[in-house]
C-alpha cells in the first residue's frame, strides 16, 4: 500500500487498467484512487445534487462507471477531472428526471429561521445553490469550490470559457438576490454595534 | 435609466473580474473611482467577498460516508481487507469496556453503600433483655434450622412437647431447666399476631434463644435474642432489582444532511438493570443505541476534509438513579448516567414518571438528554441529544 501511495493518479489508472496485473492488484490500485479523490467528487455531488441521498446514489453511480469503464487505451492526464466529469454526467441524468422541490418563497422562510452563527452563510449558500439553474450552480461550484479555471470548466462542460465566465457571473448576482435578506439583516446588524 | 442600469452591470462584471484575477490591468482605477462613488458597488463587494468566503470556508472536500464507501466496493466485487473487523474492535472497545467499568462500579456501590437490613418490626419491638436474677433459670437452646418457633408460655405442656418434637435439631435442655406453663404476655400476643399476618423468614444460620424464667413469677417472661445471633429475618420492603426498557426519540441539536440512522427498533433503545440500595436510591447500568449527528473536521495531506454522520452509536453507561413516591402508583424519578459510545465520552440525563398498574411492572415516560463528547485530530467535538424516552419497568 505504502508504494502505491508514491504513484501519480496517472500511473494508479494505468495500473487499474492492466490486464497483466492480478485483480488484487488492480483493486488495490482503484481503492488507492478512491481514497484521493473521493472527497472531492462526494462534495461535488452534494453541492449540485443537494439532497444528500440524491448525491449518494450519483456519486456511487460515478465511481462505479469509473471503474467499470476503466480503458487502458486512454491516455489520462487529469483523473480529478476525469471523475468529476463523470460525476457531472450522473448528475445531469439524474436532474433530467427530477423535478424542483423547493420554491423561492419557501426558501426566504428558511433563511429567516437559520441561526446566525459563524458557519450560517455557508449553510445558507448551500441551500441558494439548490435554487440556481444547474448551469449556473455547476460554474460557481467548480470555481468557487472546487477551483478550476474558467478555461478548466470549459473543457469540461463542452462550452467556451467566456460562457463559462458569464455563467459564474450569473450564478453570484443570483445568490445575491437570494441572500438579499440575509446581507440586509447582517448590514443593519454591523450598523447596529457600529452606533 | 437603461443607461445607468447597464453602467453599474458594467462595474458589476468588473468587480466579478476583479474578484477572479481577471480585470485588465486598465479597468481598475476606473472600477476603484467607481467603488469609491458608489456605496451600492462597495455594498456588492462586501457580499462578493462574503459569498467567495464561505464558499472557500465550507472546505473543499467532504468525506463520503462510510456505508457509501462499503456498497461501492461491495458493489464492485472489492473486498475491504480486515479494515472492517478492525475498524468494528476499535468502535467497540469503548462501550463494551465502559459497561464493564459500569457494572464494577455498581458492585462496588452495592458493597460499600447497602447498609444491613433494617430490623423488622418484630425485632424492633422485643422487650429489654433483662438481666437473670438470683432467682431466674437460664434455659439456652440452640437452634440450627427451624422456620417455627413456640413462644413459651404460649402452647400448652403437650404443644410444647410437640413443638420439640417438631424440632429434633434443639440441643438437648439442661438438667435444670425447667418449664412451667405461663400465660402469654401482650407482647407475646403481638408477636405471635405479627407472626400469623407475616411469617417471617429465618435465615438457615444456627441461633440462641435466651429464655428467662421467674419462678415467683411466671408470667414474667422475657425472651432475648442473644447479641450474636442473627435472628434477622431477611425482610424485603422492596424488590432489589429494576428492569427497565425503554426507547429514545431524540434528535441531535447539531445539523447534518444526513437522515438519523433509525433502520430498527435497536438503534433508538436501550436496557437497564438497576439494583435498589434504598426507598429513593439506585444504581445501574444502561447499554443502548441512539443516534448522533456528527460534524467534524480534520486534515488530510494538505486537504482539509468535512466529516458529516448520523449514525446509531452503541452506548453503555453506569447509572445512578432517584426516585421518591407520589400515591402508591406514580413513582417520579431522575436519572444520571456516565460512560462512553463507540467515538467517546457519553453523560446522559433522564427526568419522568413510572406508573405502576401492578406492583411489580410499570410503564415509564420522561424527557431525555444526552452529551457525547469526541475527538478527531485532537480537536474535540460534542453532539447534545434532546428527546424523550418511554418505556416499560420491571421489579424483582
Amino acid at each position: 500500500m505504502r508504494e502505491l501511495e508514491a504513484l501519480s493518479d496517472a500511473e494508479l489508472y494505468r495500473r487499474m487498467c492492466d490486464g497483466e496485473l492480478s485483480k488484487r492488484e488492480r483493486d488495490a490500485a482503484f481503492t488507492e484512487l478512491y481514497h484521493r479523490h473521493a472527497p472531492r467528487v462526494y462534495a461535488y455531488c452534494r453541492r449540485i445534487m443537494g439532497d444528500d441521498d440524491v448525491a449518494k446514489d450519483a456519486f456511487q453511480e460515478a465511481f462505479m462507471r469509473f471503474y467499470s469503464t476503466a480503458d487502458p487505451t486512454r491516455t489520462m492526464t487529469n483523473v480529478p477531472a476525469f471523475l468529476l466529469r463523470i460525476a457531472r454526467n450522473v448528475c445531469l441524468n439524474i436532474k433530467q428526471s427530477a423535478r424542483p422541490t423547493l420554491e423561492l418563497e419557501d426558501y426566504h422562510s428558511i433563511t429567516r429561521e437559520q441561526p446566525y452563527e459563524n458557519d450560517e452563510l455557508a449553510e445558507l449558500l448551500a441551500r441558494a445553490l439548490e435554487l440556481l439553474p444547474l448551469e449556473y450552480r455547476e460554474a460557481f461550484v467548480l470555481h468557487e469550490y472546487e477551483g478550476l479555471s474558467y478555461a478548466e470548466i470549459g473543457a469540461m462542460t463542452g462550452v467556451s470559457a467566456d460562457v463559462v465566465k458569464v455563467r459564474a457571473f450569473r450564478a453570484r448576482q443570483k445568490l445575491r438576490a437570494i441572500l438579499a435578506p440575509y446581507f440586509s439583516d447582517r448590514t443593519e446588524d454591523m450598523n447596529t454595534t457600529d452606533e | 435609466m437603461n443607461d445607468q442600469m447597464d453602467y453599474t452591470e458594467q462595474y458589476s462584471e468588473w468587480l466579478s473580474a476583479y474578484l477572479d484575477g481577471e480585470l485588465e490591468p486598465a479597468l481598475e482605477e476606473p472600477l476603484f473611482s467607481a467603488l469609491a462613488t458608489h456605496a451600492d458597488l462597495r455594498q456588492e463587494m462586501r457580499e462578493l467577498l462574503a459569498l467567495r468566503r464561505a464558499a472557500r470556508n465550507d472546505l473543499v472536500a467532504l468525506v463520503p460516508p462510510l456505508g457509501t464507501t462499503a456498497a461501492i466496493f461491495q458493489g464492485l466485487g472489492i473486498g475491504m481487507g480486515g479494515s472492517i473487523g478492525a475498524s468494528l474492535l476499535r468502535r467497540l472497545w469503548l462501550p463494551v469496556a465502559s459497561a464493564i467499568a459500569g457494572g464494577a462500579l455498581t458492585w462496588l456501590a452495592m458493597t460499600l453503600l447497602s447498609t444491613p437490613p433494617t430490623p423488622p418490626p418484630v425485632a424492633q419491638q422485643q422487650i429489654p433483655p433483662q438481666q437473670p436474677t438470683p432467682e431466674t433459670t437460664v434455659v439456652e437452646r440452640i437452634v440450627y434450622r427451624t422456620r417455627t418457633v413456640y413462644l413459651p408460655g404460649i402452647p400448652s405442656t403437650a404443644r410444647a412437647e410437640e413443638a420439640n418434637a417438631a424440632t429434633p435439631e434443639y440441643a438437648t435442655p439442661p438438667a435444670t431447666a425447667t418449664t412451667p406453663a405461663v400465660q402469654p404476655s401482650q407482647h407475646q400476643q403481638e408477636l405471635a399476631l405479627l407472626d400469623d399476618v407475616q411469617p417471617i423468614r429465618f435465615t438457615a444460620a444456627p441461633y440462641t434463644i435466651r429464655r428467662s424464667e421467674q419462678s415467683q413469677s411466671p408470667r414474667d417472661v422475657a425472651i432475648e435474642q442473644s447479641a450474636q445471633t442473627p435472628l434477622l429475618p431477611t425482610y424485603e420492603h422492596y424488590p432489589q432489582f429494576r428492569l427497565l426498557l425503554r426507547g429514545l426519540a431524540t434528535s441531535s441539536l447539531v445539523t447534518v444532511p444526513q437522515q438519523p440512522d433509525r433502520s430498527s427498533a435497536l438503534s433508538t433503545s436501550a436496557v437497564g438493570l438497576f439494583y435498589t440500595l434504598s426507598d429513593h436510591h439506585a444504581v445501574g447500568i444502561e447499554v443502548g443505541r441512539e443516534p448522533f449527528a456528527m460534524q467534524f473536521y480534520g486534515y488530510q495531506e494538505d486537504t482539509r476534509l468535512r466529516y458529516e454522520a448520523y449514525p446509531a452509536l452503541l452506548w453503555g453507561v453506569a447509572s445512578y438513579q432517584y426516585r421518591t413516591q407520589l400515591g402508591p402508583q406514580w413513582e417520579p424519578f431522575a436519572q444520571l448516567g456516565v460512560g462512553a459510545t463507540e467515538f467517546g465520552l457519553l453523560g446522559r440525563a433522564t427526568a419522568g414518571v413510572v406508573y405502576r398498574p401492578a406492583p411489580s411492572v410499570g410503564v415509564m415516560l420522561g424527557l431525555e438528554g444526552a452529551l457525547m463528547r469526541y475527538v478527531y485530530q485532537s480537536t474535540p467535538y460534542l453532539t447534545p441529544n434532546v428527546g424523550i424516552t418511554y418505556g416499560i419497568m420491571f421489579r424483582f
